[in-house]
């Protein structure tokens, strides 16, 4: 058996190896032959080629020893598909090893011949699998079950012409518990197109009679499988309900979450029981929320997350110090906390939880501290009551020395003046203390310097603040802070401060029109300095107007709407997204669960996968395997709320410089053509519409600027077009897509791709053709003034 | 659905590597230690590496870890990790890198038995005896008294309850080695203490969590019965009704193998014993369990000159007569502009330090005794001190361990094991001991 083709580094090893191993081969069961052999899988696991001795340790197999035969099926399902010729030698082996008298040795055989990758596996595998599937011995038919699912994966049609489905079906009848459940995962795998196994009537009562037979990883599979029973009447309800109690005091968490997934798709379809349920349940869910493994309590800790807002009778608000960090809990676990309390508020608590969040402000760590701060502003947005309080806690939590809290404080504390601006003077009596501490901050800066435009008129200090850093301009590169320093002093110059302001604005102004490379900054200087020109009065005017206004409303992030019934118990919860987000993985491989079709068309196999937009970000995308085109809507759903708790509104984008730039850069734009305003369409509709529609126009010009989608939406509001979704932004090229509708009734719909060089490429497509042009053009100004200069 | 069950050594080598179906391509132990390298401290235990998750976890300083490419349950897998490592254990002897690689066989002989196609197979110890064939080598007992109990003691370096070296040994499952095994069953009741008091010494959260853990050396057919409490209350229908009783546990749960039928009238367990180690009830008490409170701490600010601050600590213990803590580790944040500490300590067996890098003192005590008081005097050196320095000191975190004692009181007041194969009674060891989980005191004044 030479192999000494293959360029081995520790050649010398390899071949004392061989030779021991040739020395040995003579007494078959010998210890030493045992360990030379253990010594090759050693080799292997450490990552060393040891492929070439394959001849050698396919014929070790041929022994009466379990461990030795063990090893060198390791070493087989290894290197197999390296080596075709020699694995037919060891399908022989396999196949004879079927027929052994050792249930152990029968199965391992059966299971390591299914792992093959060999040409030609399924005329081999056939008669062993049968046989495999109708053994005396339960431990080769839990193997052989699950050999289905795996044979399906690369021999589908071999499965289908064994009819293993109905086979399957069978052996959920099986009196050994595990080869229950390995069937119900077999089928779920072959039938995935289908959506998995089918459970009526019949199989649900079986399982649940013998549902105490099973493992707690056998009793989470079957709860799941439950989980997609339409309970027929009450008497099956109560048995169920009765049935599943004992298992909420299961030790094991996956079981318990399957137990209360099962109790949530039940209130679903009944709301009445769900008190009954939140008190069985709050108990556990505590229990799991302190549970020793931290990876465990992470995970319980975004369930509970779902559950409050699912289960409002859960009442954890009085367990609200189950909440708390303790000492020992990893970052992870101490930021989840800690952004869950906003959720556990409530009039009686309010007070202590906002006291733990301003000790949580100052753990060591960055990450928490600063997840502090953010969810106190959050709890203040939600409840106007607790803003007084939370401003207090902002001001005390300003003088204590932690630099990396510090800008996050300041962004926090200006969202909450912005909307409640009589709570504005705790903060700006600080400002001068805290200058230091923004140094290294532009956010932190630019908060600061807003803060001083917009509240102080009143305090001594700040024109000679803001002349500090007039003077040091040059330094600045932050557009953002360059932007705020200019608008506030303007304000101060024209609210009341002009003698102390006039020569540093001055300076500020030409410094900004003369020297700034920032087109932006630069416009805006010019801008102010055309207003001061031409009437100071009138500007004086615009400028007093406070720029916060308590109507403004700061979208508070809602949990992104998980389709709950199939995504719980699952990684979707932890990372608060629909499955569809994160699996790849395509047919057979398909775990989601099945929706059943609306209707019988629906279940063409041409249908296209679709994403349901708007509507239905969570549910589970059905995947129905042959997709003939590419899916259109193949882009991910936006939730334009959905990060805001991060990104507050940023001074740059100051409310007040939109007020002021907006109505002099585009008053209403002069309409071409007559849009419904609030036209509303859905994902469906536009993917039916688009694909209806057949001649398209498609236009193209370059940016100055890339828009965000939540600017663009707005603007393209003014036009009456309506932005329906786009990918994500990190995304090159962004997939945009926007619609309006003609008073008349037709659609206009396009789809546009910006790449990131600023370049947008438009596909039209509109049902009146004679509204195309004009559409063209009217789409063209919506960019016009926001992110394109106009047409020369 | 699992793809991927490995384990890696601190140091990123793999230790094993169990493919289950062949879905995800590439080395992934190494790409799973590029995204955890940067970020240690606050990388989360579910990684999304793209079309597939990482879920993770580190015990006893390896890392475990799968991969899948499905929307699974995370926390069935991590109960499956959790449940993987005890195995481990019970079949290696102890869970170490060393005794891992020592035991490579028998370790992939698990992965092969617990996890088939990525679905889970059965994790009991008991049951895997049928299919496992080798025997683990054991390494020199030196080693072996640093297994500690890991599940009790949620957190890495916090390896301070040590089980007997007893109950360190492999099971001893097959082969001549099973006919003179050991008859003896341990018995761990731990208790893991959550209190946080406030500054002017008020409770604010207190919380007991207990588990009664098992390690069974008995022949598998044994039945063990263990009495608890009889004034044993679980759960309170009504948070502010008055129930009569010295123990109400909140919650409680239990492992597979207990029967329950006495447990309503007598508190009777009666387990049928798998083989190995496991959890026979864990439970939770909160309410006002101020007998959590163990430790009592009185502060002192002194100001000097505008740019010494000493702080006087004294600690004090209200555990009843004959206990005592022991292993005292106080962890006390500074100001962050303080440039010196110095210390006077009062009492003897303890020590203290500053971490200049961290401005956190470390105070260590050997021993508290019952009624027992240690004090220290921190002297700090803040040369910029203002009116909010003294906020930035505490909270100030007490990790200790008392031996023999359980702060519920919760106790086994008989224990009987019956198997019929054997007339004598085996080897009971049952051991008491309480921890703290998070102990915190708040410091800094208002």
């Amino acid at each position: 058996m030479s192999t000494n083709s293959a360029p081995l580094p520790p050649s010398s090893e390899i071949s004392t190896l061989r030779n021991s191993l040739h020395r040995n081969e003579t007494q078959r069961d010998s210890e030493d032959y045992r360990l030379t052999i253990q010594k090759v899988v050693a080799s292997m696991t450490q990552g060393i080629d040891v492929s070439s001795l394959f001849g050698e340790m396919v014929k070790a197999s041929a022994t009466q020893d379990v461990r030795q035969k063990k090893l060198v099926y390791l070493y087989i399902c290894r290197y197999a598909d390296e080596n075709q010729e020699l694995s037919l030698m060891a399908i022989n082996t396999l196949i004879k090893d079927m027929n052994d008298q050792n249930p152990t040795v029968r199965g391992l055989a059966l299971r390591s011949l299914c792992l093959l990758k060999l040409k030609g596996l399924p005329e081999f595998v056939r008669v062993p699998l049968k046989s495999g599937l109708t053994d005396k011995s339960a431990y080769v038919r839990r193997v052989a079950v699950l050999s289905v699912a795996k044979l399906y994966r690369h021999y589908p049609e071999l499965i289908h012409e064994l009819n293993m489905a109905s086979f399957l079906y069978s052996t959920i009848k099986d009196r050994d518990a595990q080869v229950v459940i390995n069937s119900i995962c077999a089928l779920n795998e072959i039938l995935a197109h289908e959506g998995g196994i089918i459970i009526n009537n019949n199989i649900a009562g079986y399982l649940l009679n013998r549902f105490n037979e099973f493992s707690e990883w056998g009793q989470a599979v079957v709860l799941e499988t439950l989980t997609k029973y339409k309970i027929q009447d009450e008497s099956e309800l109560i048995d169920l309900l009765n049935r599943m109690d004992p298992h909420l005091e299961a030790q094991n968490t996956g079981v318990l979450m399957a137990v209360i997934k099962l109790f949530m798709a039940i209130i679903n379809e009944i709301p009445q029981l769900q008190s009954d349920a939140a008190i069985r349940i709050r108990p556990i869910l505590l229990n799991i929320a302190s549970s020793p493994c931290s990876e465990i309590c992470y995970s319980a800790l975004a369930h509970i997350e779902i559950l409050i807002d699912k289960l409002p009778s859960l009442s954890l608000q009085q367990n609200h110090k189950t909440f708390y960090c303790r000492y020992s809990d990893p970052v992870y676990v101490k930021v989840k906390k800690v952004e869950m309390l906003a959720q556990l508020i409530s009039d009686k608590n309010m007070h202590e939880i906002i006291n733990e969040l301003s000790e949580a402000a100052l753990d060591s760590n960055i990450e928490v501290g600063k997840r502090a701060v953010n969810t106190i502003k959050t709890i203040a947005l939600r409840h106007p009551n607790a803003v007084e309080l939370c401003l207090v806690k902002f001001s005390e939590l300003l003088t204590i020395e932690r630099p990396h809290i510090i800008t996050v404080l300041l962004v926090s504390s200006t969202t909450l003046v912005r909307k409640f601006p009589d709570k504005a003077d705790v903060f700006v009596n600080h400002i001068p203390d805290l200058l230091q501490h923004v140094e290294d901050s532009v956010e932190g800066r630019a908060c600061l310097v807003w803060l001083l435009g917009e509240f102080g008129t009143t305090l001594s200090e700040s024109p000679y603040i803001l002349e500090q850093y007039i003077n040091s301009i040059a330094d600045e590169t932050e557009p953002s802070f360059k932007l705020n320093l200019l608008s506030a002093s303007m304000k101060l110059f024209l609210r009341g401060r002009a003698p102390e302001m006039q020569l540093s604005l001055g300076k500020l102004l030409a410094y900004y029109i003369e020297e700034e490379m920032d087109m932006d900054v630069h416009d805006r200087a010019l801008l102010y300095y055309r207003m001061l020109r031409e009437n100071v009065y009138e500007a004086q005017k615009i400028f007093s107007k406070p720029a916060h206004s308590p109507e403004l409303s700061f979208d508070i992030p809602t949990e992104q709407q998980l389709e709950f019934n199939s995504e719980f118990n699952s990684l979707a919860v932890i990372y608060s997204r629909p499955s569809s987000h994160f699996i790849t993985q395509t047919p057979p491989y398909v775990t989601r669960p099945y929706k059943p079709a609306e209707n019988p068309l629906d279940e063409l196999p041409t249908r296209q996968l679709h994403i349901e937009l708007n509507d239905l970000p969570g549910s589970p995308t059905r995947v129905i395997p042959p997709v003939e085109q590419p899916p259109l809507l193949d882009i991910d759903v936006s939730e334009p709320a959905v990060q805001l708790a991060e990104e507050v509104p940023p001074p740059s984008l100051d409310v007040f410089d939109h007020l002021l730039i907006t109505p002099v850069c585009d008053e209403k734009p002069k309409e071409l053509i007559d849009l419904i305003p609030d036209a509303k369409l859905s994902s469906k509709e536009f993917e039916r519409l688009w694909r209806s529609i057949t001649s398209e126009q498609v236009v193209e010009f370059q940016l100055a600027v890339l828009p965000t989608p939540k600017e663009w939406k707005q603007t393209a509001q003014i036009f009456n077009i309506t932005l329906m979704a786009w990918s994500p932004t990190h995304i090159q090229p962004m997939k945009c897509f926007l619609y309006a509708q003609h008073t008349e009734g037709s659609w206009l719909l396009v789809q546009t791709l910006i790449s990131a060089d600023k370049d947008l490429k438009a596909m039209i497509r509109v049902q009146n053709s004679a509204l195309s042009n004009t559409f063209r053009t009217h789409f063209k100004n919506s960019f016009i003034g926001s992110w394109m200069p106009p047409d020369v | 659905m699992i793809s991927h069950l490995f384990i890696c050594s601190p140091r990123g080598d793999v230790i094993a590597i169990k493919q289950y179906r062949d879905d995800i391509p590439g080395n992934i132990p190494e790409l799973f230690f590029d995204l955890i390298k940067d970020s240690r401290d606050s990388i989360q235990p579910v990684i999304d590496a793209g079309g597939y998750s990482f879920l993770w976890m580190k015990k006893n300083g390896l890392y475990f870890v799968c991969t899948t490419k499905f929307n699974t349950s995370p926390s069935l897998v991590f109960e499956m990790i959790n449940r993987f490592t005890v195995l481990l254990k019970d079949y290696c002897g102890v869970l170490n890198e060393e005794s891992l690689r020592l035991n490579f066989v028998l370790v992939y002989e698990l992965l092969d038995e617990v996890l088939d196609f990525g679905y889970i197979q059965g994790t009991s110890t008991e049951l895997l005896k049928t299919y496992i064939y080798n025997q683990a080598i054991e390494i020199p007992t030196e080693q072996s008294i640093f297994d500690s109990l890991d599940r009790v003691v949620s957190f890495e370096p916090k390896k301070r309850i040590q089980s007997s070296v007893a109950s360190a040994k492999p099971l001893a499952l097959v082969g001549p080695v099973a006919k003179d095994r050991k008859n003896e069953v341990y018995i761990d009741l731990l208790e893991r203490l959550t209190v946080l008091i406030g500054v002017t010494g008020e409770l604010i959260r207190s919380e007991i969590n207990g588990v009664i853990q098992v390690k069974s050396y008995l022949s598998g057919t044994a039945e063990i019965c263990m009495g608890l409490n009889e004034d044993l209350v679980v759960g309170r229908p009504d948070r502010y009704a008055p129930v009569y009783s010295s123990i109400i546990l909140d919650y409680c749960s239990f492992h597979e193998s207990v029967l329950l039928s006495n447990f309503e009238d007598h508190k009777q367990l009666s387990i049928q014993a798998p083989d190995g180690e496991f959890i026979a009830m864990n439970y939770r008490i909160t309410a006002d369990a101020t007998s959590a409170c163990i430790l009592k701490l009185y502060t002192l600010f002194e100001e000097i000159d505008n740019r010494y601050l000493h702080l006087t600590l004294r600690l004090n213990s209200t555990l009843p007569a004959a206990y005592h803590a022991c292993n005292i580790i106080a962890t006390i944040p500074m100001p962050n502009s303080t440039s010196a500490v110095s210390f006077e300590i009062g009492g003897s067996m303890q020590t203290a330090e500053f971490k200049t890098s961290k401005k956190v003192v470390i105070w260590h005590m050997k021993r508290l005794d019952s009624g027992g008081e240690q004090a220290i005097k921190i002297k700090m050196n803040i040369p910029e001190m203002n009116k909010s320095t003294k906020k930035e000191i505490g909270p100030m975190g007490v990790e200790f361990e008392v031996p023999s004692y359980l702060a519920s009181r919760l106790e086994i007041r008989n224990l009987k094991v019956f198997d019929p194969r054997r007339a004598l009674q085996p080897q009971r060891w049952v051991r008491n001991v309480t921890h703290s989980d998070s102990y915190v005191f708040r410091i800094a004044p208002n």
